[in-house]
């Protein structure tokens, strides 16, 4: 962690100032948004399609750099961060996509063992923690299978328990539940609220109005790439 | 760093081991390059030591006068061996050449040697250069007139000596540059092959490298193990490609020595002598090379 990164001045989890994103120069992607959400917070935000939801998380992430405007992120100013301490940024943070993201050819337990293996982890204390979190999370007689084996739902347990086992500040999920069936969502969900009460802040991404309405949390709304309301007890508005 | 180490080359052989077909797909690609590359090497320096034979073989025999003395002979062989690229000057006494004359058996011959009564022939002197060029350098030399006295009959024989050596070494030339320009190109499509074979295999993973740049694997952490795959390949398929081409000459010298003649053309013996160098050699290219490739390909995945 350089010092010119890690800003200790904002104690919100997450700060948006005024962020603009262009793609190629010409796709405005968002345009002057702003928000902040504090530590222990749950957070969903949704919007339509092409609203620019992803971009945030990818922005989020430091996977995109703002065209416009200032992110601090877990006490990191991510806005300029250098290519060099973007591994360690994101060992801090948890994240969950729609598709998964599992590698294909490690076991359930290698791909959560993978997340800390990259920072140096001791075998022994990896051999410890995996089955602790796969358990945490239902797959602990799942160990051993490759993702192919497993159902969505079991896939996106699996990525949860990859994303939680830095015991991260932050998780985000993109659409975590998009390719899941009702019963598998509702888990999903219980799953993030269960990490949420366990004091890691949690930004959900989610065109899901039952989920949203159901949930009874802060709903941030995109539309074209700006907030077009922000709730403390939000409801589906679109 | 020790530990990460491990874990970077455990990842290597886990991935080669469960992408097997590619892992062999990609391993006979680069080994077919060792082993086409070793056959090239093989023509270029076959034909070398064929050339090198022939030149061998190759000399230049001055006949003396039967006048010129034992002592005038060794004048001229010192005067000779003192010109530069003269290998070796053999004397032959005008006693020996008549001898080989008699072994001959050509009627002719005997029966004029019989009418002569003494001996008709003067010594000969064998002269070997380095090369066929040289030839052409000595032979202007004893066109000299201070030779003349001593040796018989030489413009006629020189010139078309002077002919067919120029023939021969234009035409040793333009095989080594043709064999030489055949090496280069394969060497740069074998180097093409490699190089695409590097990127289709990372290709298929860049799904994978993506991933692992999300969840906070560094860039030498992601690099690491196909660097160790990489020396893998290229150590096998130099074993391998290298060791299957020494079998093939193993089978196939006996036939070249039916031909060329045991001391003339011997590739089994370069190859094996020269083993580590042109393995070595081939190891530390195609090292080189498939990192530089795995190096371009990877980068366009590490980006985000
Ligand atoms: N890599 C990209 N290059 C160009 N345009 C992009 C890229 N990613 C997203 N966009 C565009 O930015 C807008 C917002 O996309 P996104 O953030 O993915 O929306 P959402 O996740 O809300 O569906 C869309 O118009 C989309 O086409
Ligand atoms: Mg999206």
């Amino acid at each position: 962690m350089t010092s010119e990164t890690k800003n200790k001045a904002t104690n919100e989890m997450i700060q948006l100032k005024g962020v603009t994103k262009s793609y190629d120069g010409k796709i405005t992607a968002l345009q002057g948004v702003s928000f902040s959400i504090k530590p222990g917070e749950l957070v969903s935000i949704v919007g339509r399609s092409g609203a620019g939801k992803s971009t945030v998380v990818r922005l989020l992430l430091a996977e995109e750099r703002a065209s416009k405007g200032t992110i601090n992120v877990g006490g990191w100013d991510i806005t300029a961060i250098s290519h060099r301490d973007v591994p360690q940024f994101r060992r801090q943070i948890g994240v969950v996509f729609q598709d998964f993201k599992l590698l294909p050819r490690k076991t359930v337990f290698e791909n959560v063992a993978f997340a800390l293996e990259v920072s140096g982890e001791p075998t022994k204390i990896i051999r410890e923690v995996v089955p602790q979190v796969l358990n945490l999370v239902g797959l602990s007689n799942r160990l051993h299978q490759y993702p192919e084996q497993l159902s969505g739902g079991e896939q996106q347990r699996a990525s949860i328990a990859r994303a939680l086992i830095h015991r991260p500040k932050l998780l985000l999920a993109d659409e975590p539940t998009g390719n899941l069936d009702s019963i598998n969502t509702a888990e999903i969900i219980d799953l993030l609220k269960k990490i949420n009460d366990l004091g890691t802040t949690v930004v959900l991404v989610t065109h899901n109005r039952d989920v949203v309405n159901t949930l009874r949390r802060r709903v941030i709304t995109l539309d074209k790439g700006a907030v077009i309301s922000d709730q403390a007890v939000g409801r589906y508005v679109l | 760093m020790i530990a990460a180490t491990r874990r970077i080359v455990r990842f290597a052989l886990q991935s080669m081991w469960r992408n097997l077909w590619l892992t062999i797909a990609t391993g006979a690609t680069v080994g077919l390059t060792v082993l086409s590359l070793s056959a090239l090497l093989a023509i270029h320096v076959g034909i070398g030591q064929v050339v090198n034979s022939v030149e061998k073989q190759l000399n230049l025999t001055l006949t003396l006068y039967p006048t010129v003395t034992e002592s005038q002979a060794n004048t001229l062989v010192i005067a000779i061996n003192a010109l530069p690229h003269v290998q070796k000057v053999t004397y032959v006494s005008k006693e020996q050449v008549l001898e080989q004359q008699k072994q001959s058996g050509d009627p002719e011959i005997l029966r004029s040697i019989e009418a002569i009564g003494e001996n008709p022939f003067g010594p000969s002197l064998i002269v070997g250069a380095k090369d066929s060029k040289a030839y052409l350098s000595i032979i202007n030399e004893l066109q000299k007139s201070q030779y003349s006295a001593l040796i018989e009959g030489q413009e006629r024989h020189f010139e078309e000596n002077q002919s067919f050596l120029q023939n021969f070494s234009n035409f040793a030339d333009k095989v080594r540059y043709v064999v030489l320009a055949m090496t280069l190109v394969f060497a740069l499509i074998s180097a093409l092959m490699v190089f695409n074979a590097v990127r289709v295999a990372i290709y298929t993973q860049r799904e994978e490298i993506t991933v692992m740049r999300l969840v906070g694997a560094t860039t030498s952490f992601i690099r690491g193990p196909y660097l160790v795959e990489l020396f893998i390949y290229s150590a096998f398929s130099v074993i391998i490609g290298g060791g299957l081409f020494i079998l093939l000459l193993y089978a196939g010298q006996p036939y070249l020595t039916t031909y060329f003649g045991q001391e003339n053309v011997n590739l089994l013996a370069y190859f094996k002598d020269n083993a580590l160098i042109i393995y070595g050699a081939q190891f530390i290219g195609l090292f080189v090379l498939s990192i530089v490739s795995a190096l371009l390909a990877v980068r366009r995945y590490l980006n985000a």
